[in-house]
């Protein structure tokens, strides 16, 4: 399970890219009961992700996950996607097991959710996925130094069946691939002839994704910069 | 295994654009090219709007396909996630993967491109022959002789070798671990078989925080050819118990 690794795109478009990922180790009973029940402990890892403004949030709770993301309202729910607010993620019960996923484009908003986490010692292990050196200095401002890093040595083999730069971009914010090439193509088709705007289009991708731990904010500035660039080159009509 | 109830479809290609393998085509009705598709359940989830696809219970060894491929499902026999162990992200409760050691994701297939189990064993061989050390609680694990790195009916399906070589998945996480001196020599048996394979493999390189960096990063940052990506994951020490 290495679901955030391996994000394509240039450092600067990875620097507004952060998840901050809670779980337990599932063999571990002392972790489970640290400190007090489970349940309480990843909702104010919750409360305390909701409250720095992510693009995404993440619960598991009554057999379902309950997903905020950044642009993604109800009227546009599909099959078994459905939005939830932000206050649906937090203020939810039944919490099942140690997992929660928090999505950022602002480091200081890292720094803020990484000091609260520290301070507060809830026994879960959080996981920040991002630039090494962005990562780093949050973790230096939060009083905290990584344990372990699992660092991205890239994709080998048969790249000419890898799709072009911007497609790669959009489909490796969800690391389980279910973002299909094709529909990110046409997303981008769609934003170009005027027919949705960047920000639902980067909904509709992100749906896809259903750990949901892909960045809209950072999926829309692709997709506008892709429409720009092929105008630019007279791939799209204007 | 998903297929298309013609007499409802109207090849509207709603599924065909969801879907990541590209393994739908879209004529008079919808086709599933089944060798290609890996029961992944983008396609159901999207919405026929004409309610025509179906995805009826799998048996082994098709069911596979989509333990490895759909992260709504669940190895339910095993309990392992298909996309495989807990990797670093408890690493400050486990003590996996030491100071001294690397620990090691090479991911078939990802990103999207998906990966017969023919080049998976290619992959596990290769490393085989290396003496890794494959780690347990891995679904591909499950289905390889540690030594040999070589498909083996010893499974808790109990399917055959060759079954698991007809299988194809989105993507199919082999982990292992080794001691940091076997990196370059790793790496190396990595680009080698890179040249073998029908598809492409990410590989995560995990590494213990030492001296105020990565203590593997020195071992990789002279080896011509390796690129360190930018980006990666990093495990904050703060989960307590064990650690
Ligand atoms: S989404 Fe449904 S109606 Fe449309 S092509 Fe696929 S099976 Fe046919
Ligand atoms: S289950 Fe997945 S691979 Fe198979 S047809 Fe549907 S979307 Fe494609």
């Amino acid at each position: 399970m290495t679901h955030t690794n391996h994000r394509r795109g240039s450092r600067e478009s990875l620097t507004k890219d952060f998840v901050i990922l809670s779980m337990i180790e599932p063999t571990s009973e002392a972790q489970r009961t640290y400190r007090g029940p489970l349940e309480g402990r990843v909702k104010r890892f919750l409360e305390i992700c909701g409250g720095h403004g992510p693009v995404a949030i993440t619960a598991r709770a009554g057999g379902r996950r309950l997903r905020y993301l950044k642009g993604w309202t109800r009227e546009m729910d599909s099959g078994i996607h459905q939005a939830s607010t932000l206050e649906e993620v937090i203020g939810c019960e039944e919490i099942e097991g140690g997992v929660g996923h928090a999505v950022y484009t602002d480091r200081e908003a890292v720094v803020e959710v990484l000091r609260k986490l520290r301070e507060e010692d809830l026994g879960l292990s959080i996981v920040v996925s991002g630039v090494f050196e962005e990562v780093f200095e949050a973790c230096r401002r939060a009083g905290l130094k990584p344990h372990t890093v699992n660092m991205s040595l890239g994709t080998w083999g048969r790249m000419e069946l890898l799709p072009d730069e911007p497609i790669l971009e959009l489909c490796t914010m969800c690391g389980h691939a279910m973002i299909s090439r094709r529909l990110a193509e046409k997303m981008i088709e769609r934003v170009g002839s005027g027919a949705l705007t960047p920000e639902a289009a980067a909904v509709e991708l992100g749906k896809q994704c259903t750990c949901n731990i892909f960045n809209t904010v950072r999926a829309a500035e692709i997709i506008k910069r892709t429409v720009a660039e092929r105008k630019r080159l007279k791939m799209i009509n204007t | 295994m998903v297929y298309v109830v013609r007499e409802l479809c109207v090849a509207c290609g709603k599924c065909a654009l969801y879907c990541p393998v590209e393994a739908i085509t879209v004529g008079e009705y919808a086709f599933v090219d089944q060798e290609r598709c890996v029961e992944c359940g983008t396609c159901i989830r999207a919405e026929c709007p004409v309610d025509a696809l179906r995805q009826p219970d799998l048996k082994p060894p098709r069911l596979l396909r989509k333990l490895f491929s759909d992260p709504l499902a669940t190895f339910r026999e095993t309990e392992v996630p298909g996309r495989g162990t807990e990797e670093m992200k408890t690493n400050d409760v486990t003590n996996n993967v030491k100071v001294g050691e690397a620990g090691w994701g090479v991911e078939m297939g990802r990103p999207g491109v998906s990966t017969k189990f023919t080049d998976v064993e290619k992959v596990t061989m290769a490393l085989a022959r290396q003496g890794v050390e494959f780690l347990d609680l891995n679904p591909v694990t499950m289905l390889i002789d540690k030594k040999t790195g070589m498909f083996t009916e010893k499974n808790p399906w109990g399917i055959s070798p060759g079954e698991i070589r007809a299988l194809r998945s989105l993507s199919a996480i082999i982990e292992f671990k080794t001691p940091k001196e076997k990196v370059p020599e790793i790496i190396k048996t990595l680009m080698e078989v890179s040249k073998e394979v029908e598809t492409v493999f990410s590989v995560g390189l995990i590494s213990r925080w030492k001296d105020g960096e990565p203590e593997l990063l020195p071992l990789v940052r002279g080896i011509p050819g390796i690129r360190v990506y930018p980006n990666g994951k990093h495990n904050m020490g703060l989960g307590r118990p064990g650690s």
